[in-house]
């Protein structure tokens, strides 16, 4: 087992394997694809343009990690599942140069990104002969890979979009919460990868709906029935 | 006519009207004909807002033909937006009976656009506004409708908002317009408060001189209570107090108009809706009114109030102020008064006529609140009022600020530095801090340097600017230094608006899902462009909103007060009604424990069903409480390893541990030490939420969260970050950031009061130490055990240990549920 597989969590869907990553990567060992979703680079600089200053570097970084992922993972494909960018770069963004460069240092593997909501317009802006866009989403393996999160008769679909995160206790008292990989009957929702990208708390169906919550180096599947406890009301 | 012929004439119509003249009236008037500029502080309904306005319209009756064409002249500057209304009128009038032709406008958020451009075009003599108005003002190119010559400014209520990042962005404002006039009078009118010459000098600036004129010598009040029949059983805890609503309705019933104060905004739904249930005949005759409730709705009971139609108004904070509404015959606080000026200002709502009595009912919630009645009555027999201090510093104020004033007319770095200098809030800015925002304004702060596409603010030839409109009407829009939460409307579906409410307590229901709200049981229809859409519910439901960040801490003085009355009485010195009617309790907590007194600092320890307990008595308000409990639970800590869930109230606070604890005297005391605070505090906050909760409100000042608006376009929804999501970027890629650094000192010196945090544990090392293990909780430490929806962790524990024991402790709690069963 090599250290990212270490690094795993394990687990079944719609027969399949797949390893969950802590740090929001999924690997597919049976056709050695990793995938991500909503990765939200140039996304600083979306505010920067609009007065709002955030510092930059946050886009290199993200990028730096998920090649990073990429390689450790020893995966052969990249699959992003929507929402690549932010919105249409400007040629002087700098992680622009950078993605070229690490794309470079890793001539061997395929890059695809099926466009989301954010990407659909900003993709045409990015034209990469080693990088994949697919407008409709793709059908791999018996896997269904598109942006949105819904159920496809094609097969299990893979998503992204909406962000999940999950929450046990009341943080202000020592709960947590953080992002999750939901996996429900008929499709399965990814974390958002970027770093500067919110969670949105999800409502899963106690019954059927797994949660896998993200710590900072570990994930643990989480009960999706579990309500924060109350000792008393106070009145 | 001379400015003595005209008060004169002034003091004829006073004359006239069967009134008195007062001399601080007529020293205010003299003041201001010399050119001065000054304070007024006086009770409520003195006769204050005459003092300070009459001076302006004394100045218009000696040229009685006012030229056509007369400029802007006065702006009254009132904290409210729902006093403008009152307030603009009560001047109107006075100049129409004085046969004085000048007129008074309005201009708030809510001054339609055609009315501005008409006052642009023919301004009034004078405006009355908020300081987010001024501010807006000060945004326009050639400052609007001429601001420039403006001889004279009146904040009125000064003391309301002084404390407040509100104060810091007028005093701002006021540094740009004594630049703007030649000359400029500004006159604040103020309650009556501790540190009066701060408030002046924060006011005109420390370099300026004024007058301190002292109005009349405040009406005397008298402290009443409500007391329980059966004090046996009357509560440990608990901060509703609906166990005395008999009493209350026969109160309500025996007087004409009533106003009765709550402390937070879901106490007053909840009240409002007890005395309906009891009492549904008086469904037309009673109302409620707080803070979050739509405009037009609490315009409408104002107005009731004002025609004596109304019986009762379930009111909070919101109707602390008002421009002498008629009087009510009663007022009624529910719960601890929390400080003596703010009782005193709610005591001022009653019997507004000169020389009568002003008269507050206290209605306690708990059994330790009589104690506070007592110790309110004490404090204000010794004179000892809160003083008020006000922020400094705010750099996230001063962003805002100096975009609002680079949209407008521009302005050059000196020049500008030399200008906000005089201002008390940033006379002491050095100029790496400045250079800073600057920085942060132009380029985006040191972080953004070599990105060329940020440009907020840009220097065109050394005059600051912003030229892209959109930014433009971004930043017009959240001008304003309120702080909220996302709030999201709730109106009926036909489009009745019934006010505002946290997103995050709507977030938790679902449609179908009913609460409580403006007094009406409603239910949730849906959620659609930041409306909460509802409709009345058929059935009932108990689920009031909770609106965070309104539990202010006991005063100072008053805490001061309740342990000098606990000691009095233990000496047997001290006699109230209150007090003889708690006596079994507070003889159960001597003999149970002790009565602790000013030297005497109490630490019970007890084991229970919860855990391993530590209470500590420091009365130091809740504020302080918070920070000390995470002080003292990270050095226990460090002792033996443990998991604290810290609870906290304002006589003190409780640790409380899962696992068996023990702590010697000595290492209690070392625990307490004074040393390294500064560092535990920080460290301690670093594991805990509280500095981003803080950086919300900074964010939204200095232009780094901005709240969408229906209709905002896609740019502005791809340019919202959540403030926690930027709290964390910028701490990881940024951490010289000044906002943070912000943040972290508001986090003491307001979240935590670390001035008196300190001071507190410096006094209590010179105190007597008694640490009592107790067989059963006792009245003082009974409140914090119960208190433990407030309660937080404090944990070093890694993610996996965190979450097992969360799980496992949910795991518990639905095995004790099935139990129950």
């Amino acid at each position: 087992m090599n250290h990212f597989e270490s690094q795993c969590l394990a687990i079944k869907q719609a027969n399949e394997s797949f390893l969950l990553h802590p740090h929001r990567v999924m690997y597919w060992p049976a056709q050695s694809v990793l995938f991500v979703a909503d990765v939200h680079v140039g996304k600083e600089h979306v505010f920067g343009r609009n007065g709002i200053p955030i510092p930059g570097g946050i886009s290199e970084r993200t990028l730096q990690q998920l090649f990073a992922l990429a390689h450790s993972s020893g995966a052969k494909r990249l699959i992003v599942l929507g929402d690549f960018m932010h919105n249409v770069p400007l040629h002087s963004e700098s992680w622009l140069t950078y993605l070229s460069q690490l794309l470079d240092e890793q001539p061997d593997l395929t890059v695809d990104i099926v466009a989301g909501n954010h990407d659909r317009v900003a993709g045409r802006h990015l034209i990469d002969s080693r990088i994949c866009w697919h407008a409709e989403g793709i059908v791999l393996g018996g896997l269904v890979l598109r942006h949105e999160p819904k159920d496809d008769t094609r097969g299990y679909v893979l998503s992204g979009h909406i962000h999940p995160a999950w929450r046990i206790g009341s943080v202000r008292r020592g709960g947590i919460r953080a992002p999750i990989f939901w996996f429900r009957e008929g499709h399965m929702v990814m974390p958002a990868f970027g770093e500067f990208t919110g969670g949105m708390l999800i409502e899963p169906d106690s019954k059927h709906d797994k949660l896998y919550m993200i710590g900072p180096d570990t994930v643990v599947q989480v009960p999706a029935n579990v309500k924060p406890r109350s000792r008393w009301r106070i009145n | 006519m001379t400015p003595r012929g005209a008060i004169a004439t002034t003091c004829q119509w006073y004359a006239d009207n069967n009134w008195t003249v007062f001399d601080f009236q007529k020293q205010a008037w003299h003041a201001w004909h010399r050119g001065q500029s000054g304070l007024i502080h006086s009770p409520t309904g003195s006769g204050k807002t005459l003092a300070a306005w009459l001076g302006p319209v004394q100045d218009a009756m000696r040229n009685k033909q006012l030229a056509a064409d007369e400029p802007l002249r006065v702006l009254w500057v009132t904290p409210l937006r729902a006093l403008a209304n009152d307030t603009c009128s009560h001047l109107q009038k006075t100049c129409d009976e004085l046969d004085v032709p000048i007129n008074v406008e309005i201009r708030t958020g809510d001054t339609s656009t055609s009315r501005r451009s008409k006052q642009r075009s023919q301004p009034p003599y004078a405006l009355v506004t908020t300081p987010e108005s001024l501010s807006v003002m000060l945004s326009y190119p050639g400052a609007d409708i001429g601001l420039q010559n403006i001889h004279t400014v009146v904040v009125d209520e000064w003391h309301e908002l002084m404390g407040s990042k509100r104060g810091v962005q007028l005093q701002l404002c006021l540094a740009r317009l004594r630049q703007l006039c030649g000359t400029l009078r500004v006159w604040g009118v103020s309650a009556t408060l501790a540190n009066l010459d701060q408030a002046m000098a924060d006011l005109l600036g420390p370099n300026n001189q004024g007058v301190l004129i002292k109005g009349v010598v405040p009406r005397e009040v008298v402290i009443d209570s409500v007391l329980p029949d059966n004090s046996e059983r009357f509560k440990w805890s608990g901060h509703l107090g609906l166990q005395l609503i008999k009493p209350v309705i026969k109160a309500i019933d025996n007087a004409g108009t009533t106003l009765l104060f709550t402390n937070t905004r879901s106490q007053a739904e909840l009240w409002f809706q007890a005395l309906l249930d009891a009492k549904p005949e008086w469904f037309e005759t009673i109302a409620l009114h707080h803070g979050s409730l739509d405009r037009k709705l609490r315009t409408s009971i104002e107005d009731k109030l004002r025609e004596g139609t109304v019986r009762c108004v379930v009111c909070t904070s919101s109707l602390d102020l008002g421009v002498d509404f008629s009087p009510v015959d009663q007022v009624l606080q529910i719960g601890s008064p929390k400080g003596v000026a703010r009782l005193l200002q709610r005591a001022g709502r009653s019997g507004h006529r000169p020389g009568s009595v002003s008269r507050v009912l206290c209605v306690p919630t708990n059994v330790l609140e009589l104690v506070e009645i007592t110790a309110v009555r004490r404090a204000l027999q010794h004179g000892r009022i809160e003083a008020r201090t006000s922020p400094t510093l705010c750099l996230d104020v001063l962003c805002q600020h100096l975009v609002t004033l680079a949209m407008g007319s521009g302005f050059t770095l000196n020049s500008m530095l030399a200008e906000i200098r005089t201002t008390n809030a940033f006379a002491r800015i050095n100029n790496e801090q400045w250079q800073w925002v600057i920085d942060f304004i132009t380029r985006g702060g040191q972080a953004l340097q070599g990105y060329p596409q940020y440009h907020k603010v840009l220097n065109v030839v050394g005059t600051y600017r912003v030229m892209n409109s959109e930014i433009q009407q971004r930043h017009r829009m959240s001008i304003g230094t309120i702080s909220s939460d996302t709030q999201i409307s709730v109106a009926f579906r036909g489009g009745k608006r019934l006010g505002k409410i946290e997103e995050n307590f709507i977030a938790r229901l679902k449609s179908g899902n009913t609460f409580q709200f403006a007094g009406k049981h409603l239910e949730l229809v849906q959620v659609r462009d930041m409306t909460a859409y509802v409709r009345k519910a058929t059935k009932r439901s108990n689920a009031v909103p909770r609106w965070w960040g309104t539990q202010m801490p006991l005063s100072t003085e008053l805490a001061d007060s309740v342990q000098e009355t606990l000691d009095l009485w233990r000496d047997g010195q001290i006699e109230s009604r209150e007090l003889s009617c708690i006596s079994t309790t507070l003889e159960m907590q001597k003999q149970w424990s002790m009565v602790p007194g000013p030297n005497d600092f109490l630490i019970e320890t007890i084991k229970t069903r919860e855990g391993y307990s530590l209470f500590f008595f420091p009365f130091a308000g809740r504020l302080a409480h918070e920070g000390l409990a995470m002080v003292i639970a990270q050095r226990l800590a460090s002792i033996t390893p443990a998991t604290f869930t810290l609870q906290i109230n304002d006589y003190g606070f409780e640790l409380q541990s899962p696992s068996p604890i023990s702590f010697s005297t000595e290492q209690l005391k070392n625990a307490f030490t004074p040393e390294d605070l500064l560092e535990d505090i920080l460290s301690s906050m670093n594991s805990s939420e509280i500095a981003k909760r803080r950086f919300r409100d900074i964010a939204r000042i200095a232009g780094l969260v901005f709240d969408g608006y229906p209709g905002s376009s896609k740019t502005s929804k791809q340019v919202q970050a959540s403030s926690g999501l930027i709290f964390d970027v910028l701490k990881n890629y940024d951490e010289e950031n000044l906002l943070l650094d912000q943040a972290h000192r508001e986090v003491l010196e307001q979240q935590l009061e670390y001035t008196r945090l300190e001071s507190a544990l410096k006094g209590l090392e010179k105190r007597q130490w008694h640490v009592n293990a107790i067989e059963r909780l006792t009245p003082l430490s009974f409140p914090l055990w119960a208190e433990s929806l407030n309660s937080q962790t404090m944990s070093t524990q890694s993610f996996q240990a965190r979450l097992e024991s969360v799980l496992n402790d949910i795991e518990c709690a639905a095995t004790e549920m099935k139990a129950e069963i």
